[in-house]
């Protein structure tokens, strides 16, 4: 008897007898269904298969439970619960126009960790920040950076501004040109619906009045019992014109 | 004219749109601008304050820095 090239199914020979039609359908709608059947073994919501070490044989694997991830066990995947302390890359978003928005941040870890780097923009040197959101909502932010060693401070409080990467009004101010920047912001307790998030910013960039690489830190909170679901960055000199946002969460 | 651009990246689904801002969005922009920028007059006319005491007691920045670190 003939077969399919793929799946073995087996067919009638050109020469069969027309009386033998009905058992030759039979025959191969039924090896059409377990082959149909062994590619496809979900059962349930949320369900993936993946290959098997039988040929043509996929295998079941049933949702993990919230917050898990997907990783690889024995060489097959497998849902993995995220031990403590662990980082998880959320997303990496490149910056551009007047302002960018990140959105819908997952609520399941402790701590947000966020990599900004290689930031420039267009027109003129701005201040360069980024602020916290609740969905469509900036969120206000209090927050203390001290302007230079020995110098005053440069307090916050309370707009939409958020905490400010880099300054524009008291010195060390950013060249909106140069590329050589970093920083890292960190949000605790983000996804928290009862109580304020500490909120802090670790940083350096190339300053336009004496081309000095100068550090940055700012240290606050976030004055609100939203959590933090997105973030804005947007900087006051122009449209940004190049720059990269890793978001990790930390568990 | 056509109002600033804002990208909107949803990372959930990792769809990210490209769009001229809507009214509101730019009212919240146009906000945030002009409060920098009147931090930044405020911050400059301090600094020109200082430098005014500075200059009357006939101290240099460096001076001043050292007094008040």
């Amino acid at each position: 008897m003939p077969t399919t090239t793929n799946y073995g199914w087996t067919t009638p020979a050109d020469t069969d007898l027309v009386k033998d039609g009905a058992s030759a359908i039979r025959t191969l709608g039924t090896a059409i269904d377990t082959t149909t059947k062994n590619l496809n073994p979900s059962t349930t919501l949320g369900d993936i298969e993946y290959r098997s070490s039988t040929a043509n044989t996929n295998t079941r694997l049933g949702i993990g439970t919230s917050g898990q991830v997907l990783s690889v066990s024995g060489g097959v995947p497998a849902w993995t619960t995220i031990s403590a302390g662990a980082f998880t890359l959320l997303s990496t978003t490149s910056l551009t126009g007047a302002t960018t928005d990140i959105t819908s941040i997952s609520q399941s870890y402790n701590t947000l960790e966020i990599y900004i780097y290689g930031v420039t923009n267009a027109t003129a040197n701005g201040v360069f920040f980024c602020t916290p959101r609740n969905s469509t909502t900036s969120l206000t932010v209090a927050a203390v950076a001290p302007t230079s060693i020995g110098g005053s401070n440069e307090v916050i409080w309370g707009n939409a501004a958020g905490a400010r990467l880099s300054t524009d009004g008291s010195g060390l101010v950013m060249d909106r040109t140069i590329s050589d920047n970093f920083w890292v912001v960190r949000i605790a307790n983000y996804a928290s619906t009862t109580t304020y998030k500490s909120y802090e910013v670790v940083g350096s960039y190339q300053d336009t009045t004496d081309g000095r690489q100068e550090g940055r830190i700012v240290a606050g909170c976030v004055v609100s019992t939203s959590a933090v679901d997105g973030l804005r960055f947007s900087n006051s000199g122009g449209n940004l014109s190049t720059g990269t946002v890793k978001i990790y969460g930390v568990k | 004219m056509s109002n600033p651009k804002i990208r909107i990246h949803d990372i959930a689904t990792n769809e990210i749109i490209d769009r001229e801002m809507t009214a509101e969005e730019l009212a919240e922009y146009t906000a945030v601008k002009e409060m920098l920028k009147q931090e930044k007059a405020e911050a400059t006319a301090k600094a020109e304050a200082k430098q005014a005491i500075a200059d009357r007691l006939g101290l240099t920045a460096d001076e001043l820095k050292l007094l008040i670190s």
